[in-house]
């Protein structure tokens, strides 16, 4: 076998890709996550034609059904991970076949990664087979490509944090069920903490100051404008909110949606710039403006952090598998 | 060869293994013996690799057990007492599987698998789902599974458990094969008449501690003095005086309908006594040693002090 071979060989994946789709399970979740991106797009997409008033109004659909989409994927990928990943080893050791397969010559960390792989790679599957439905948004058009690929980015990466989180309470639990309840509560909890205790830190004025924090674009009629900062804070609280998926992935839809009718701005032209029936003013908040990451995307914080996190995850599974069997004593000074 | 030296194993407060000490020459059958809690899994557990002694060595095929565990876990053939199958998987893809964790070339597992199953005979089970298959052949899948990567030592615990007879007549009939092709195999197991059917030698593990090792003749004693229950037709004390004087026979008790004769040596003995009676024209209708079982030493040194019984 070749260095990168050997490397990249992990006969576990296989296995579990094998296994889990001979499964009826897997045929349902299919069926489930088909119908729940068909049934979100037909109806966003009936929403946007309902309230189309405009050439312009029908140009921003596009951006209507990808919100929707994007948040029915996020939703279903945050719902589906702790499931698929949580029990992976737990399940082996209640199964009784951990032991065995650490008697082979399968080391710990392939264990891990391979279990986590395998899982996402049933995550990577569904995406593939949704492709027909979103490609939806790729013919109504208004959005670019890079746009696209930054989402789908973020949520490759929630996937692999929430995974990674599932793969390590997997690693610790002696049974699966108990793996999946914490996989679920850590998910709750990365969803929903940062936003909750950045929020409380806000409304007790933490570290307020001028001049810092979110920056926001702003658009309504009339055309786009840099407003200045609606929120001036220190890098504290907007830091930590950046930490939660939900607020990286929405941040960045939003944004898309914003420049996506500066866009349609300008191509259509004087007299067209009119946006009634479209929610497409507001306020955006995608940037950091103050501190050592001032200048900063919101995704971008999300993805330091996720990496970050993600890594802390699975070395620590690592380390728990490989303390379920002995390795060797380290040579004691002086000894053999 | 396998040795074990003064392997101590606790868990929290409890001693799992305490002062436990053996040898185990290269070849043999060596059955393990204990009640319920001596510490049989958490020896055969410390031997694979798998469990790490609180003190207390022990080294298998020359490998130690604590400086190398990985290198004895590829040495030896693990079959727990309890063990899991992979659902959604034919006992083909299950052995292919093990062998690929193994990274056995490719071109090799196929043969390897068909091999396998057949030698622990099932042989038209291969594209079985292995949920499918009974206790006793999942058993001897897991036998195969062991055997994947041709290790010099086979640790079953408790293979026969669960097993209904034909299944452990079976599984009897493998282990002696596998003694043929000159594996080293410890067997743990409750069921003394199976380990006495196929092991050579024995270790009686009790609170932590081997309290007795050998074959069953060193256990027994039976090397150097026996006893021999006769039951006779005709008149016991008639029987008896024909031992008299004869070569070997150390001592007679008649009793209602037989006579108990100690005699020195083994099994050989007991052709020069029958010899003798056969002689004098005694009517003989059965003949039994007494004592000389492997629940007879069983009993006996589980259940008495260890200062006695060791």
């Amino acid at each position: 076998m070749t260095s990168i071979g050997s490397l990249v060989w992990n006969p576990i994946i296989a296995r579990e890709a094998r296994t889990r789709m001979r499964s009826k399970r897997a045929a349902f979740i299919l069926f489930c996550w088909l119908a729940a991106l068909g049934v979100v797009t037909v109806l966003a997409y009936r929403s946007a034609a309902d309230q189309s008033g405009s050439v312009a109004a029908l140009a921003h659909s596009g951006v209507t059904v990808f919100g929707a989409l994007v948040a029915v994927v996020v939703a279903l990928v945050m719902l589906l991970v702790p499931g698929l990943v949580g029990g992976s080893i737990a399940g082996e050791r209640e199964r009784q076949t951990l032991d065995l397969l650490l008697c082979t010559r399968v080391r710990p960390w392939r264990v891990v990664i391979g279990k986590l792989a395998a899982s996402l790679a049933f995550m990577g599957f569904l995406l593939v087979a949704s492709l027909p439905i979103l490609s939806v948004v790729a013919l109504l058009g208004g959005i670019a490509w890079g746009d696209i690929l930054i989402v789908a980015g973020l949520g490759a990466l929630t996937a692999i944090t929430i995974g990674s989180m599932s793969i390590l309470f997997s690693a610790l639990s002696k049974g699966p069920t108990g793996a999946i309840v914490c996989s679920y509560v850590a998910m709750f909890i990365l969803l929903v903490g940062p936003l909750l205790l950045g929020s409380y830190l806000l409304a007790q004025g933490v570290g307020s100051s001028t001049g810092g924090g979110f920056a926001s674009s702003s658009v309504g009629p009339g055309g786009p404008s840099l407003a200045p900062a609606t929120y001036q804070q220190s890098p504290g609280p907007p830091l930590l909110m950046a930490m939660s998926p939900g607020m990286a992935i929405g941040a960045e839809v939003a944004s898309i949606a914003t420049q996506n009718c500066t866009t349609a701005v300008y191509n259509i032209g004087p007299g067209f710039n009119s946006f009634s029936g479209v929610s497409c003013s507001g306020v955006t908040i995608d940037r950091i403006t103050s501190g050592p990451l001032n200048g900063w995307h919101i995704w971008q914080v999300y993805a330091v952090f996720a990496v970050v996190l993600s890594a802390l995850c699975i070395g620590l599974a690592i380390v728990a598998l490989r303390g379920r069997v002995p390795w060797p004593r380290r040579a004691r000074p002086g000894g053999a | 060869m396998i040795t074990g030296t003064h392997l101590a194993r606790a868990f929290g407060t409890q001693m799992a293994l305490s002062d436990c000490s053996f040898q185990i020459d290269t070849g043999t059958v060596f059955g393990l013996v204990g009640p319920n809690g001596a510490g049989k899994t958490t020896t055969l557990r410390i031997l694979a690799g798998l469990l790490q002694p609180t003190s207390g060595t022990a080294s298998v095929d020359g490998v130690d057990v604590l400086d190398h565990p990985q290198g004895v876990r590829e040495r030896v053939g693990w079959m727990p007492d309890f063990f899991g199958v992979y659902d959604r998987m034919t006992a083909r893809e299950y052995l292919s599987f093990y062998a690929s964790c193994y990274r056995i070339p490719r071109a090799r597992v196929g043969r390897l698998a068909a091999d396998l199953m057949d030698l622990v005979g099932l042989p038209d089970r291969m594209d079985t789902p292995v949920e499918a298959l009974s206790r006793g052949m999942k058993q001897r899948l897991c036998l195969a599974r062991a055997l994947i990567p041709d290790p010099p030592v086979l640790l079953l615990d408790e293979p026969a458990s669960g097993l209904d007879p034909r299944a452990r007549v079976e599984l009897r009939e493998l282990v002696r094969e596998l003694h043929r092709m000159g594996k080293t195999m410890v067997v743990s197991s409750h069921i003394l008449p199976e380990l006495a059917e196929m092991c050579t030698s024995f270790g009686f593990i009790d609170g932590g501690r081997m309290v007795a090792s050998g074959t069953l003749e060193e256990l027994t004693g039976s090397r150097d003095r026996s006893t021999l229950r006769i039951n006779v037709a005709g008149d016991v004390h008639e029987a008896a005086a024909a031992l008299e004087g004869v070569e070997r026979v150390l001592a007679t008790r008649p009793g209602d309908s037989s006579i108990e004769v100690d005699v020195r040596g083994g099994a050989e003995t007991t052709s020069i006594v029958l010899q003798a009676l056969l002689a004098a024209g005694v009517t003989m209708t059965a003949v039994n040693p007494v004592g000389s079982s492997l629940e007879d030493v069983f009993l006996r040194v589980t259940g008495q002090p260890l200062e006695q019984s060791a």
